[in-house]
């Protein structure tokens, strides 16, 4: 959930596209490795954005870095926003794991050899845009549009996925809280280079992805949040999280957070994932300032995912 | 043994038992039984047939010594007789119902099988294609399906129940025949055609050995009944025709035989070993060693379409420990538990689904502990 209005339809869609499964399940270009596209503000709570202190006015943000103690992966991603009824924003990502060891079986399916590191890597990019259709100040409805690219390089074959996803959001924000729920139609393609051509082309329109979910600000410098994704394939996803800020994060100067959260998959994924992050913030009476994020997440036997994100804002100052 | 030509030979439990023959220059037989022990390398007399009888055919079922056909001057004969060693007494059978001269046999479960032969050595009877088969149970002979081509002065011999006659007065045909099915198939002809020659089986295959070829001839030649194919073999020490063979162990004996013309006969001569296996069918080679060395997980990339199997294979894995697949985000995708030290994925997740193209990261254990690594799927 919950980024709520603005920049927040990155990450919802984000989440979307990449916990729904369709890379796995529909388009069959596409991976899934990109769903952790996410900053270490999501990292640290769960998945949710509980706070966004820049979530008003314009903004820039980029890097974010993925990296696994366990297996060793490293993932780059920039997001960005801009407008206020129509905003639009864009995010990009490469993913290229190292030490993959390559090797080949005989004829009998036996043993038969190495073959040397193999190739891998993807990259891609997402579009969204957002205009709220209706803004009634504690009530907001909006649609969303997402379009997307990506790219995996294997070591021999080429996998290309677009897509393109459309829906609805409503929203309905109070001083205490937020409740949020949003549809998404999503429709991906994809296909092999290798098969170019060769009917392998898949589609996957009409798939819906939900998110529902809720926010509780219990102050300005706390929150909690809670949200529930129900998947195409019946599978559940969820999230619960905190933040606690040492201050008031919307005020100039530099304040530190803590986060805490888990994220939990149904079916044959099933996974309990808790989190924690801290992060850093440093605002600028002239708008402009730098967001350092870090949040650790246990992946079990694959070891520690860690995430890092470094933001940077260029935006307008901050109301006093 | 002494010179000896046109007779039967038949091995009994290592022993080398051969039987009548052509008495030459004149046309007729001789009843004679010699038995040979390759471990002292000596010859003893044994009791006479009761018919002398040259170029008949033998073989061997239930332990005993089924000699049938043949001829001696001016008689073509139809008539049967068994050899039991163990008491050394020939005992006449039933008759067949065709006169045979230089026929073949051969014997499957129990049952005798006199293929082809001339009617008539003497009186110009030409060869036939009938076959009859012998029921020791119920002294019995019965008519079976008969064979393609026309076969005297044969040689015929068992594989793995499938009897196959080969060669023979100018011709190259190759024939197997199914007892179960009451059969004949034509297979490859033998490169050099050959008749009144020597026939045994050693490790599945059929040796040739020697004959005429309008000549002499020292060569031979095997045929493969799993790839039907012939190939080229150590030649015998000496050329000769109307010989006989026996195989022990991975020794084929080529016994007797004429070497010059028609002059006289020479005696047995081993031909040595041609094989260094021993030649009863060997059985499928025991299947190696599980995997005991480090975890090997192989193709790597994997490409569904074209990895035998469609697997992924981890061998080496632990018994019993879990194999888990994962999507880098931590997601689990598959997991099994391996029953022996190979464990295969087939590329779909636990919902059947094939799984995207991408890396994919696996846990698992061997013999050294625990051990990840990646997988690209194509």
């Amino acid at each position: 959930m919950t980024r709520a209005i603005g920049a927040g339809v990155l990450t919802v869609v984000c989440l979307g596209w990449a916990d729904g499964g369709f890379g796995a399940d529909v388009g069959r270009g596409f991976g899934s490795e990109f769903s952790v596209l996410a900053t270490a503000r999501q990292a640290g709570t769960g998945g949710l954005a509980l706070e966004d202190p820049w979530r008003q006015g314009n903004f820039v943000e980029a890097t974010s870095v993925v990296l696994s103690s366990g297996v060793r992966w490293l993932e780059f991603g920039a997001q960005g926003g801009a407008g206020a009824g129509l905003r639009i924003g864009a995010d990009g990502f490469a993913f290229t794991p190292t030490g993959i060891a390559g090797t080949s079986e005989n004829a009998d399916g036996t043993y038969a050899g190495e073959t040397g590191d193999v190739k891998a890597s993807s990259w891609g990019a997402h579009l969204v845009g957002q205009w709220t259709v209706a803004d009634g100040g504690v009530w907001r409805a909006a649609v969303v549009g997402r379009a997307t690219g990506v790219v995996q390089q294997l070591s021999v074959a080429q996998s290309v996925g677009v897509g393109a996803d459309a829906g609805v959001q409503a929203q309905r924000a109070t001083g205490k809280g937020e409740a949020m729920t949003f549809w998404c139609l999503a429709g991906p393609l994809g296909w092999g280079a290798d098969r170019l051509f060769a009917a392998s082309v898949t589609a996957g329109a009409g798939w819906m992805s939900r998110f529902t979910g809720g926010l509780f600000c219990a102050s300005e410098g706390c929150a909690l949040g809670a949200e529930g994704e129900l998947l195409s394939d019946k599978l559940v996803h969820g999230g619960a999280g905190a933040v606690y800020w040492f201050g008031a994060p919307s005020a100039a100067g530099c304040t530190l957070s803590l986060r805490a959260g888990v994220r939990e998959a149904s079916g044959s994924a099933q996974v309990t994932q808790p989190r924690a992050g801290i992060g850093m913030l440093w605002r600028s009476p002239r708008g402009w300032g730098l967001q350092f994020d870090y949040a650790i997440v246990p992946l079990g036997e694959l070891g520690y995912l860690h995430y890092a994100t470094l933001a940077v804002r260029i935006a307008p100052p901050v109301e006093e | 043994m002494g010179s000896r030509g046109r007779f039967g030979a038949v091995n009994i439990g290592g022993t080398i038992y051969v039987m009548g023959g052509l008495i030459p220059p004149t046309g007729c037989g001789r009843a004679d039984t010699q038995a040979y022990d390759p471990a002292t390398d000596t010859w003893v007399s044994r009791a006479n047939m009761k018919v002398a009888r040259a170029a008949p055919a033998a073989a061997v079922a239930g332990g005993k010594i089924y000699v049938v056909g043949g001829y001696d001057f001016p008689n073509t004969y139809k008539s049967a007789e068994t050899y039991d060693p163990a008491t050394d007494t020939w005992v006449r059978v039933a008759d067949m119902s065709t006169p045979r001269g230089y026929p073949v046999a051969a014997a499957v479960d129990g049952k005798i099988y006199a293929i082809g032969g001339a009617t008539d050595v003497f009186g110009g009877g030409g060869a036939v294609t009938t076959v009859e088969m012998y029921d020791p149970a119920t002294n019995t002979w019965t008519p079976r399906a008969g064979t393609h081509g026309f076969h005297e002065g044969s040689g015929a011999a068992v594989v793995e129940g499938i009897i196959y006659v080969v060669g023979g007065w100018s011709s190259t045909t190759m024939e197997a025949y199914d007892p179960a099915t009451d059969t004949w198939e034509i297979k490859a002809e033998i490169p050099t055609p050959r008749w009144e020659m020597g026939v045994a089986t050693v490790n599945c295959l059929v040796y040739a050995m020697g004959g005429s070829t309008f000549f002499l001839t020292d060569t031979v030649e095997a045929y493969d009944p799993a790839t039907d194919t012939w190939s080229a073999k150590a030649g015998l020490p000496s050329r000769r025709v109307d010989l006989a063979a026996a195989a022990i162990g991975c020794t084929i004996y080529a016994l007797g035989g004429q070497t010059t013309g028609a002059s006289g006969y020479v005696g047995a001569n081993a031909a040595g070993a041609v094989e260094s296996v021993n030649c009863a069918c060997l059985p499928p080679p025991p299947p190696p060693p599980p995997y005991s060395g480090p975890l090997r997980v192989f193709p790597n990339p994997f490409r569904r379409g074209t990895a035998v199997r469609g697997t992924v294979k981890f061998e080496g894995v632990k018994p019993g420990a879990g194999v888990r697949i994962y999507q880098p985000g931590g997601l689990k995708v598959w997991e099994a538990v391996a029953a022996g030290v190979l464990v295969e994925w087939n590329g779909r997740n636990e919902a059947g689904k094939p799984v995207a193209p991408g890396v994919y990261l696996w846990v698992t254990e061997d013999g050294s502990g625990k051990r990840q690594g990646k997988l690209v799927v194509e």
